[in-house]
């Protein structure tokens, strides 16, 4: 149905979604939806903006969604990785193509397994057609129209031998992907509907009641952690026996896969939050509106490579055009200007040095000599100074990288350790209170 | 005045470019020692039996690859080395797996390695000391999948893993604290011997938990990844980087001295030195 939707009519679907993203994007930027007058181009760049926005976004998931319904059978219940034959073996065995797929899982009861192919086979070629990239194996049985019952032969290397295989395509690997797909989908709305319940009911209740919800899980929260973490694994106690270890434990994997959930929502949160607060800059084009088009810019443009470059199985492909433009993304621009943004401090710290540290009293002199000697004594050039001291000798201990040794194992490890215990009793004490709900101020006093 | 503060300001970042960029250019070579910390990290990956994985936790993002990148790929170049299996996990920031994939890919091709079968991606998982209390009990759990999709149980590399009694160490990159964490809940509750390879400034804090036992071994910011390149007789990109990071902190404490020198000068004259209260006022600039 949902293939039907997309297929036939897609470019004006598409266009029709994207103008009411437009619309969506003229009220959260705008924050209304009638135009204000002497401001029309805050409605037209709005306007823009999100058309491009949706258009991308819904390209995205229209292919997504091709590639979860293609009436094709999926790679024969098996998952393969990129593997290259060494260049002795394939002399020896006169192979024109050193790149093939190693199978690394396959469904017990799917084809391949019922073929007679086993975990760490090489598949090279599918019907006479070499296989040695990623999705090369999806690909083909697309476009030879490979369906239930049809019967493949296989190339292989097993071992250091060759192989051949006939491997017919059955029902329960087609199923099972379809299956898949369906509850994935079934699963996703049905927490959708769950949640938007869950936070309207929510939000009816009065603040005090919110308010004694967060106290009482934050309570038991904490009842749970601190129980589980200081009963001893072992006990005498009879009922403890049954389960040889302590029985709160158990509950750590789903109590960790919930805090997944929670700090899921705490990132979307973020993003949406920072959506708001641009767009809101946009729309009233505030100062440093350019920089908040940049953040759009780079929100969308990593959210669609991110999640096409995912779910596209040909993306897998280094030399593919989206995962080409993901890693630009990815490494051109992420990482190169994290890493410049970072290396800036450099050139502050320096200014710093010469304007900011000043010796007013001894503890400030005792506090630079010491400075000095870890700092010499973590580079090349610091070692390079006392060089000259053999590293046998008795006076090995003056060299420059010892000295720093010293000062930080024994000197400010001393301090550190007092720093530490410090923390930890601070720690503690905070903890006691935002357990048992004696925290006030900041956001412990707002109404929620 | 003003005037001599805006050129003292310009002179000195073009000392620092200087001091960074001249001795990249001009070949120049310098002794490396490695230091005790560094040498028990090392010693400490050889110790890992065959039946025990080791974690790689790449809790860092790329304003730190200058010193988290070098330090995740010295151990990794270790791992592949000395054959132990490995798997890379992220639970600070978010692009940290993808940054340790992407070293560890481009080593994997040069000791022919496998993906699933020498070495896994975990991924990201959010959630903090709860996820991580949840995950040392039953990794497979919390990690149900590995990055891309495919459930762990399925790959050769994680067979025998189940709990973090089954890590033979566990190393944490990362510019943040933390270590602290997994001093609670995995050696403090599983005993799982843990390794720590934070950025400079985050590294004298962690001598306690070295001294304590609580951390097996130490790489200290860009210097720790230097010294474990001459560990593994490999001196790489690390140890190139520490050749401008020598002058540029020598150049800092010479600034240190001079700004002090005039300091004390201006003292002798009876008055205040401008560069002291530029210094105070407007320290970030």
């Amino acid at each position: 149905m949902i293939v039907g939707i997309v297929k036939p009519s897609a470019s004006v679907v598409l266009t029709l979604a994207a103008i009411l993203f437009g619309l969506l994007g003229v009220y959260l930027i705008g924050g209304r939806l009638r135009p204000t007058a002497g401001r029309p181009v805050r409605h037209v760049a709005a306007v823009l903006i999100a058309v491009v926005v949706g258009h991308l976004v819904l390209i995205g998931i229209s292919r997504y969604l091709k590639q979860l319904f293609r009436p094709i059978a999926p790679p024969l219940g098996i998952t393969t990785q990129e593997y290259t034959v060494s260049r002795a073996l394939a002399r020896r065995l006169h192979l024109s193509q050193r790149k093939g797929l190693e199978i690394t899982w396959m469904s017990e009861g799917g084809s391949a397994a019922a073929g007679g192919l086993i975990p760490t086979d090489v598949v090279l070629g599918l019907d006479g057609h070499p296989t040695g990239g990623p999705g090369d194996i999806s690909r083909l049985l697309r476009r030879e129209g490979v369906g239930v019952g049809s019967l493949i032969s296989i190339r292989l290397l097993r071992g250091e031998q060759m192989a051949e295989a006939r491997v017919r395509v059955r029902r329960a690997d087609v199923l099972a992907v379809y299956r898949y797909h369906l509850l994935l989908l079934v699963a996703l709305l049905a927490s959708m509907i769950a949640w938007v319940l869950a936070f309207a009911l929510l939000n009816r209740l009065p603040a005090g009641a919110k308010k004694r919800l967060v106290v009482a899980a934050t309570f038991v929260a904490g009842v749970f952690y601190s129980t589980e973490y200081f009963l001893p694994a072992q006990s005498r106690l009879v009922w403890w026996r049954a389960h040889h270890t302590n029985p709160l434990s158990e509950w750590l994997g789903p109590w960790g896969t919930a805090a997944q959930v929670i700090a899921g929502f705490t990132i979307g949160l973020g993003v949406i939050n920072l959506v708001l607060i641009h767009g809101k800059t946009i729309g009233r084009l505030r100062r440093g509106w350019p920089n908040s088009m940049a953040f759009f810019a780079a929100l969308v443009a990593m959210l669609v490579f991110g999640i096409w470059q995912s779910y596209l199985p040909e993306a897998a492909k280094p030399d593919h055009l989206v995962r080409v433009v993901y890693n630009y993304l990815f490494d051109g621009f992420y990482v190169a200007l994290g890493a410049a943004v970072f290396s800036v401090l450099a050139f502050y710290i320096a200014t710093a040095a010469y304007r900011a540290f000043r010796i007013r009293t001894a503890e400030a002199g005792f506090m630079m000599a010491a400075a000095f000697i870890v700092m010499l004594g973590q580079i090349p050039l610091g070692m390079w100074l006392t060089g000259g001291i053999d590293r046998s000798s008795l006076f090995a201990p003056l060299r420059v990288e010892n000295i720093s040794g010293w000062i930080l194992a024994v000197i400010n490890m001393a301090g550190s350790r007092a720093i530490l215990f410090g923390v930890a009793v601070g720690a503690l004490a905070m903890s006691l209170r935002i357990w048992l709900n004696l925290e006030r101020g900041a956001f412990f006093d707002q109404e929620i | 005045m003003e005037r001599a503060r805006f050129w003292t300001r310009r002179v000195i970042w073009l000392l620092t470019a200087a001091a960074l960029i001249v001795p990249m250019l001009v070949r120049i070579r310098l002794p490396m020692f490695p230091s005790s910390p560094a040498r028990k990290l090392y010693r400490a990956v050889e110790a890992i039996p065959p039946d025990k994985i080791m974690v790689i936790s790449t809790s860092w993002e790329p304003g730190t690859y200058g010193e988290n990148g070098l330090q995740t790929e010295a151990l990794i170049r270790h791992a592949f080395e000395s054959n132990k299996r490995f798997a890379i996990f992220g639970w600070i920031y978010p692009p940290g797996p993808e940054l340790g994939q992407n070293i560890a890919e481009g080593l994997a091709k040069r000791y022919h390695k496998r993906y699933g079968v020498d070495w896994v991606n975990w991924g990201y998982r959010p959630g903090y000391a709860d996820m991580i209390r949840g995950w040392a009990k039953d990794i497979r759990a919390i990690v149900s999948t590995d990055a891309y999709g495919t459930p762990i149980g399925m790959l050769p590399v994680m067979k025998g893993v189940h709990t973090a009694d089954d890590i033979g160490l566990m190393v944490e990159i990362t510019p943040t604290d933390s270590i602290g964490t997994l001093v609670q809940f995995v050696y403090g509750v599983h005993r799982t011997p843990l390794g720590y390879a934070p950025t400079g400034v985050m590294a004298a804090e962690a001598y306690a938990l070295l001294d304590s036992g609580q951390v097996v071994g130490l790489l200290r910011g860009l210097v720790g990844a230097a010294e474990y390149e001459d560990l593994l007789r490999h001196r790489g990109e690390a140890y190139r980087r520490m050749i401008p990071q020598s002058f540029a902190h020598a150049l800092i404490i010479l600034l240190v001295i001079l700004g002090n020198v005039l300091y004390l000068l201006g003292r002798r004259q009876g008055e205040e030195t401008p560069t002291e209260v530029q210094g105070e006022q407007r320290a970030g600039d």
